[in-house]
């Protein structure tokens, strides 16, 4: 009896053995898709500059980062740059060629001054031509054919701001809204 | 109480210097918008604008035509003046939302196209103005207007396919060191196309080889368009190159040539 019970035990741990390698697989997949979105991004590292004081002399009022050129002549004022005062920077995926524009109207300015006192330049970068200063409402190019791409094949320049003060130009407070238009290539 | 004066006056400078500093940044996704749509059917879709700045953003939108001339020069136009202006078909909202410091705003837009029509397009801009506090008192403020070409092309209007005209190359480069190519072509299809291509480079006696991605920067050319593209590779060398030059002109069918491309010229050096 006990050794007909050990051969049913084992017989069933044979056939349960048996079983457990008789497992199948199966294949699965998993279906991925994305939507690659690219993108566009520009910044500027400031938001707002000041020229501070300024007058139909050329005085130097030690404004930080004020170059005062002086008196023009006898009786037509004085200009005074600003190089530097902003870093724009640029990114696009995929690369691209970018071109910046002004885009500011006569709504854009208030003051006592000319609204073209201010001039507006962005300096050359890589292979993008510059067109140099171009006056706050002209709507001008102000560079074109800038190639930039994402993360190291971003772009930098500086924005330049010049400002010039005549003499006949009343004393008072002026501001502007300098727009600046980074156009993706089509 | 004088130090607690100084102590005001210090952090009032550094408030001052904080707003000064404050960066104005933005970001759009996709940075251009194609849609490939059966006639007289409607698609939508979604732009991102995230605004990565220290400032909050008043940002409006606005829409421009535009076509490209024979040398690349993009012309803008008031909406709805050109034939092709997708701006009667396009609907996109909102149009003007307040963005605060790493926040994203979303504008749902919708294309709602024709019966007939080949290609639609206009640019879309993102126009930002911060709005600095009241203790950032400046006179110059800088507002950025971020445009993106938008085109719904018809599923039946024939793909872009280019007809080559002509090809022409020379050294560019101070030392001659670059290699230009000028290609003129005309898109003869009905859709952009964004021609592909690879230039082999060989200089003679087999020193140099490399191999240059033609339109890096997928430059299209627009349908029923001239245009004149202008690539720039290297640095090469000064020997005598032979060039293989394969452009994808369709789906199917590139131009391929091969050309010499004589040694560099260079000016002897001045004595001293």
């Amino acid at each position: 009896m006990r050794s007909f019970l050990c051969l049913v035990i084992l017989a069933g741990l044979l056939t349960c053995t048996r079983s457990a390698s008789a497992q199948r697989s199966a294949d699965l997949a998993l279906g991925v898709t994305a939507n690659n979105r690219g993108g566009f991004a520009c910044s500027l590292d400031q938001a707002a500059f000041t020229f501070g004081n300024v007058d139909a002399a050329g005085t130097d009022f030690g404004t930080a980062g004020v170059v005062a050129d002086g008196r023009n002549g006898a009786d037509d004022g004085a200009t005074y740059t600003a190089a530097s005062v902003a870093t724009w920077t640029c990114s696009t995926a995929p690369v691209g060629v970018i071109s910046f524009a002004l885009a500011s109207s006569g709504g854009d300015h208030t003051g006592t001054m000319p609204m073209d006192a201010l001039a507006v330049q962005l300096p050359a970068v890589g292979l993008g031509a510059s067109t140099g200063y171009q006056p706050f409402s002209s709507a001008a190019s102000l560079m074109t054919g800038v190639v930039i791409g994402n993360g190291a094949g971003a772009a930098s320049g500086d924005v330049d701001l010049r400002l010039a003060v005549l003499d006949g130009d009343p004393p008072g407070a002026n501001t502007w809204l300098v727009r600046i238009t980074a156009t993706a290539i089509p | 109480m004088r130090v607690i004066v100084r102590l005001f006056v210090l952090l009032a400078l550094l408030v001052y210097v904080e707003a000064a500093q404050a960066q104005l940044t933005t970001a759009i996704a996709p940075g251009r918008i194609e849609k490939l749509v059966k006639a007289g059917s409607k698609a939508a879709d979604v732009v991102t604008l995230t605004n990565e700045g220290d400032l909050p953003i008043q940002v409006s939108l606005s829409m421009v035509d535009f076509d490209v001339t024979e040398a690349g020069e993009v012309l803008e136009l008031p909406p709805g003046m050109h034939p092709s202006s997708i701006t009667p078909y396009f609907r996109i909202s909102p149009l003007e939302t307040m963005v605060a410091p790493g926040e994203r705003a979303l504008f749902r837009f919708e294309v709602a196209t024709p019966e007939e029509f080949t290609q639609l397009r206009a640019f879309l801009y993102f126009e930002s103005v911060p709005q600095p506090p009241d203790s950032m008192q400046k006179q110059v403020v800088f507002a950025t207007a971020m445009g993106i070409p938008v085109y719904a092309e018809n599923r039946k209007a024939e793909r872009g396919a280019l007809e080559v005209h002509d090809i022409q190359w020379q050294r560019t480069g101070e030392s001659q060191e670059y290699l230009q190519l000028q290609a003129t072509v005309t898109n003869v299809g009905e859709r952009n196309i964004r021609p592909d291509g690879l230039l082999s480079v060989l200089a003679e006696g087999g020193a140099y080889s490399e191999m240059f991605t033609v339109n890096p920067t997928a430059d299209v050319v627009l349908p029923g368009h001239r245009r004149v593209l202008t690539w720039q590779f290297g640095p090469v060398p000064p020997e005598a190159l032979a060039l293989e030059l394969r452009l994808e002109t369709s789906m199917r069918e590139s131009y391929k040539g091969n050309y010499r491309i004589p040694k560099a010229e260079v000016a002897p050096a001045s004595g001293s």
